[in-house]
C-alpha cells in the first residue's frame, strides 16, 4: 500500500451517533410478528420472481442440461476408476406435498462427505437421498449427477496434495510454496496450436460478467492432469472444459494479480488441472437449483417423514455434546474462532505482540490466507510471537471442543491432509492465555 | 466456553429462533451500518438500510448458501438495499460542515481533521457504487474476491473501479 491507500484505510469514518440502542430487539420484534424464513408463502413469492426473471440463456442452459442427461462416460479420465464412483439412481418418492425424495446410491469413499456435512453428523455414506421441491424442473438424474460429481471432486482432491507438492519441488526449494492455485474454474474456450491457452474467466454462482485471461507463458515442462488426476497431453484439453490452473509464483500472488498486470512478468503455467464433466454439471446444477435442491436424511423422530441433514430440530438424532462446536468449510467460521482466540490473545495476553509494529490486525491476519511453514519449536510454548505465526496457518477446518478446566481443544485439519491440534488454555475470563502450536 | 458458530445460527435461525439471529444482528450491525453510511451519507439513512438488510436477509436465509462467506452475503443485501435507498429517495446530498464533522470525529488533531474533511468531501463525489468499493476495500478490510461478490462484479471490474476512485479522489484533493 502507497501513502494515499494508508490514508485512506485510515480515515475510516467516525460516526457520531451510533445505531439506535433498540436496534436488534426491534428487528427481531419485526420478525416475531410474521413467518418463518422458510413459509410456503416467501417460498412461493420467490419462485414467481424467479421465473418472471429468468434470462433467455439461463432457460436455454437448463434445456440443454435436461436433454445431455447425466453423463457417466465421461472422455475426462474417470471412466478408468470406476471401482471409486458409480452413483447410481435408486428409489424415487413423490411426498402428499407434491416434494420428491430421489435416492442415490454409491460406492463414493468416506471422505466424501466429510466436506459436505454442514454440522458433522454422520451418515450412511452409501446412500444419500435429496429432496426436489414441488414444480423443480430438476430431474432424479440430474440429482445422480450431483452426487457423482461431489465424488469426483472428492477424489481430485485426495490427490491433489501430492501433485502439488511435487509441483513445488520441481520449480525450486527456494519458491516453495509460490506456485499460486487458482481455485476457481476457467474454461477453455480456444485452445491455439501454438500452446497458448486462450482461457475464458468465469466468475462465482452470483456474479454474471465474466471476463478474460490469457494464459501465454508456460513452462517448458508444463502437465496437463486429467480429472482422475492423470497426466495427458495438452492436446487433449478440449474447448469448452473446466480447469483449474496453476501458475509458477511470485510469491503472494493470485490470478487476479496475474489478469491485472501487477505480476509483471506474466509467470509460467506449470499444470493445468481438468474438472470432470459432472463436477462441472453439479456445480452448475447447484448454483441453478440450489433453492430447489436440499439433502436430506430420514427423521430420526419419525422414519417415515424427512428432515434436512442438518435439521436441528430433529432433536432424538446425536448431537454434538454440549460445548462442541463443529466447524465445517465454511472459511469465515473456522477463521472467525482462529481470528478471535487472536483477539483476545493480542488483547490481553502477551503486550510484546500488541506493541510489534509489524503485527497485522486480526482481520487482516486472518483474512490472508498466508501459508508459513509450522517449525518444531512452537510446540508446547507459551503465547509468543511465534504462536502468531502458527494461528497464522489458516486451517482447511477445524472442530473446537471443550476440553474443560478452562482448556479449549482445537482439532485442525491442515490442507496437507494432517489433523493436528491446538491447545488454547482460556483464563477465568474467557481470554486465551496460551496456545499450544500443533507439529509440522 | 462455548463457541456458537454462525453456522449453528443460520441453522437454528431458519428453525425460527429469532434469539439466534438477533446474535447474527449484534455480529454484524455495526459493520454494516457504516457500510450503508458510506453509500448514503446520512445516519438515519443507514440504519433504516441496515435494518432493511437484516429483515431482508431473514427471510432470504433458506437462499444463503453456507459455504459462502455469512458478512459477504449480508453485505451484499446491505449494499443493494443502500444503493436502492439512493435511487428511490435521492438522498444524495452535498457534503455540508455537519457531515464532514459526523464522518470525520473528533479523536484526532486538527490538521488531520482537516486532512480527512478533504478527504471525505472528494470521496462524496464518487459515484455510489466507487463509495461502496472504496468503504468495502479500505474500511471494512475486504479482499476484492468478496467485493466482487458483494457488488456481483468481476474481480478486475473492482479493480478498475477501484483505481479510477483513487484517480478521481486524487484530482479532487488536487
Amino acid at each position: 500500500m502507497n501513502d494515499f491507500d494508508d490514508k485512506l484505510t485510515q480515515s475510516q469514518p467516525q460516526l457520531k451517533r451510533p445505531l439506535s440502542a433498540d436496534f436488534t430487539s426491534r428487528i427481531v420484534a419485526r420478525l416475531q410478528t410474521q413467518p418463518k424464513p422458510v413459509s410456503a408463502w416467501a417460498k412461493a413469492k420467490y419462485t414467481m420472481k424467479l421465473l418472471l426473471h429468468k434470462p433467455a440463456f439461463a432457460i436455454a442452459t437448463i434445456a440443454v442440461m435436461l436433454l445431455g442427461g447425466t453423463a457417466y462416460a465421461t472422455t475426462d479420465g474417470f471412466t478408468k476408476v470406476p471401482e471409486f464412483i458409480n452413483a447410481m439412481l435408486g428409489k424415487t418418492e413423490t411426498l402428499q406435498n407434491g416434494d420428491r425424495i430421489v435416492q442415490v446410491n454409491t460406492n463414493c469413499t468416506a471422505k466424501y462427505f466429510e466436506s459436505y456435512v454442514a454440522n458433522g453428523q454422520k451418515i450412511d455414506e452409501s446412500v444419500h437421498y435429496y429432496r426436489i421441491t414441488k414444480g423443480s424442473t430438476l430431474t432424479p438424474d440430474q440429482v445422480v449427477t450431483v452426487v457423482q460429481g461431489k465424488c469426483e471432486e472428492s477424489r481430485r482432491l485426495e490427490l491433489w496434495n501430492p501433485i502439488m507438492e511435487e509441483l513445488r519441488q520441481q520449480y525450486g526449494t527456494v519458491n516453495l510454496g509460490v506456485v499460486a492455485e487458482k481455485v476457481e474454474n476457467v474454461t477453455a474456450t480456444t485452445l491455439h496450436a501454438s500452446n497458448t491457452t486462450h482461457m475464458y474467466q468465469g466468475e462465482g454462482k452470483s456474479d454474471d460478467v465474466p471476463y478474460t485471461i490469457d494464459y501465454t507463458a508456460y513452462s517448458p515442462n508444463v502437465k496437463v492432469y486429467s480429472a482422475a488426476m492423470e497426466v495427458i497431453p495438452m492436446s487433449a484439453l478440449k474447448p469448452g472444459q473446466h480447469v483449474t490452473v496453476a501458475y509458477q509464483g511470485p510469491s503472494g500472488t493470485n490470478y487476479t494479480d496475474y489478469l491485472s498486470g501487477k505480476v509483471a512478468v506474466k509467470a509460467p503455467v506449470v499444470a493445468i488441472f481438468v474438472i470432470s464433466e459432472n463436477t462441472t454439471q453439479e456445480n452448475e446444477i447447484w448454483q441453478k437449483y440450489y433453492q430447489e435442491l436440499e439433502q436430506v436424511r430420514p427423521c430420526a423422530a419419525n422414519a417415515s417423514e424427512w428432515c434436512r441433514l442438518d435439521d436441528a430440530a430433529d432433536t432424538t438424532t446425536a448431537r454434538p455434546a454440549q460445548g462442541e462446536v463443529v466447524i465445517d468449510g465454511a472459511w469465515t467460521m473456522e477463521a472467525q474462532v482462529v481470528r478471535d482466540a487472536y483477539a483476545a490473545h493480542i488483547n490481553t495476553v502477551n503486550n510484546a505482540i500488541t506493541a510489534g509494529t509489524s503485527m497485522l490486525g486480526p482481520d487482516e491476519a486472518f483474512f490472508a490466507r498466508t501459508t508459513t511453514d509450522l517449525r518444531t519449536d512452537m510446540i508446547n510454548r507459551p503465547v509468543t510471537y511465534d504462536m502468531y505465526v502458527c494461528a497464522l496457518n489458516i486451517p482447511y477446518s477445524m472442530t473446537v471442543s471443550d476440553m474443560g478446566d478452562g482448556k479449549v481443544n482445537a482439532v485442525t485439519h491442515w490442507e496437507n491432509g494432517q489433523d493436528q491440534t491446538i491447545t488454547l488454555t482460556v483464563n477465568n475470563d474467557n481470554k486465551i492465555s496460551s496456545l499450544v502450536c500443533p507439529a509440522p | 466456553m462455548q463457541i456458537v458458530t454462525e453456522t449453528a445460527l443460520v441453522r437454528d435461525s431458519l428453525n425460527g429462533d429469532t434469539t439466534a439471529y438477533a446474535e447474527i444482528i449484534n455480529r454484524y450491525k455495526d459493520a454494516l451500518y457504516r457500510h450503508c453510511f458510506a453509500i448514503l451519507r446520512d445516519e438515519a439513512a443507514a440504519e433504516d438500510a441496515a435494518e432493511e438488510a437484516f429483515i431482508a436477509a431473514y427471510y432470504s436465509l433458506k437462499t444463503y448458501d453456507t459455504s459462502r462467506k455469512l458478512s459477504t452475503w449480508l453485505f451484499k443485501i446491505a449494499t443493494n438495499k443502500a444503493l436502492d435507498a439512493l435511487k428511490k429517495h435521492k438522498h444524495e446530498q452535498s457534503l455540508d460542515e455537519d457531515i464532514t464533522e459526523t464522518i470525520v470525529g473528533t479523536q484526532i488533531g486538527p490538521h488531520v481533521a482537516a486532512e480527512y474533511a478533504e478527504l471525505h468531501a472528494s470521496v462524496d463525489t464518487l459515484r455510489p457504487e466507487y463509495r461502496s468499493v472504496v468503504s468495502l476495500y479500505y474500511w471494512q478490510g475486504m479482499p476484492y474476491e468478496d467485493i466482487a461478490t458483494i457488488m456481483q462484479k468481476p474481480q478486475g471490474t473492482i479493480k478498475v473501479w477501484l483505481m479510477r476512485a483513487k484517480d478521481e479522489l486524487r484530482k479532487e484533493l488536487v
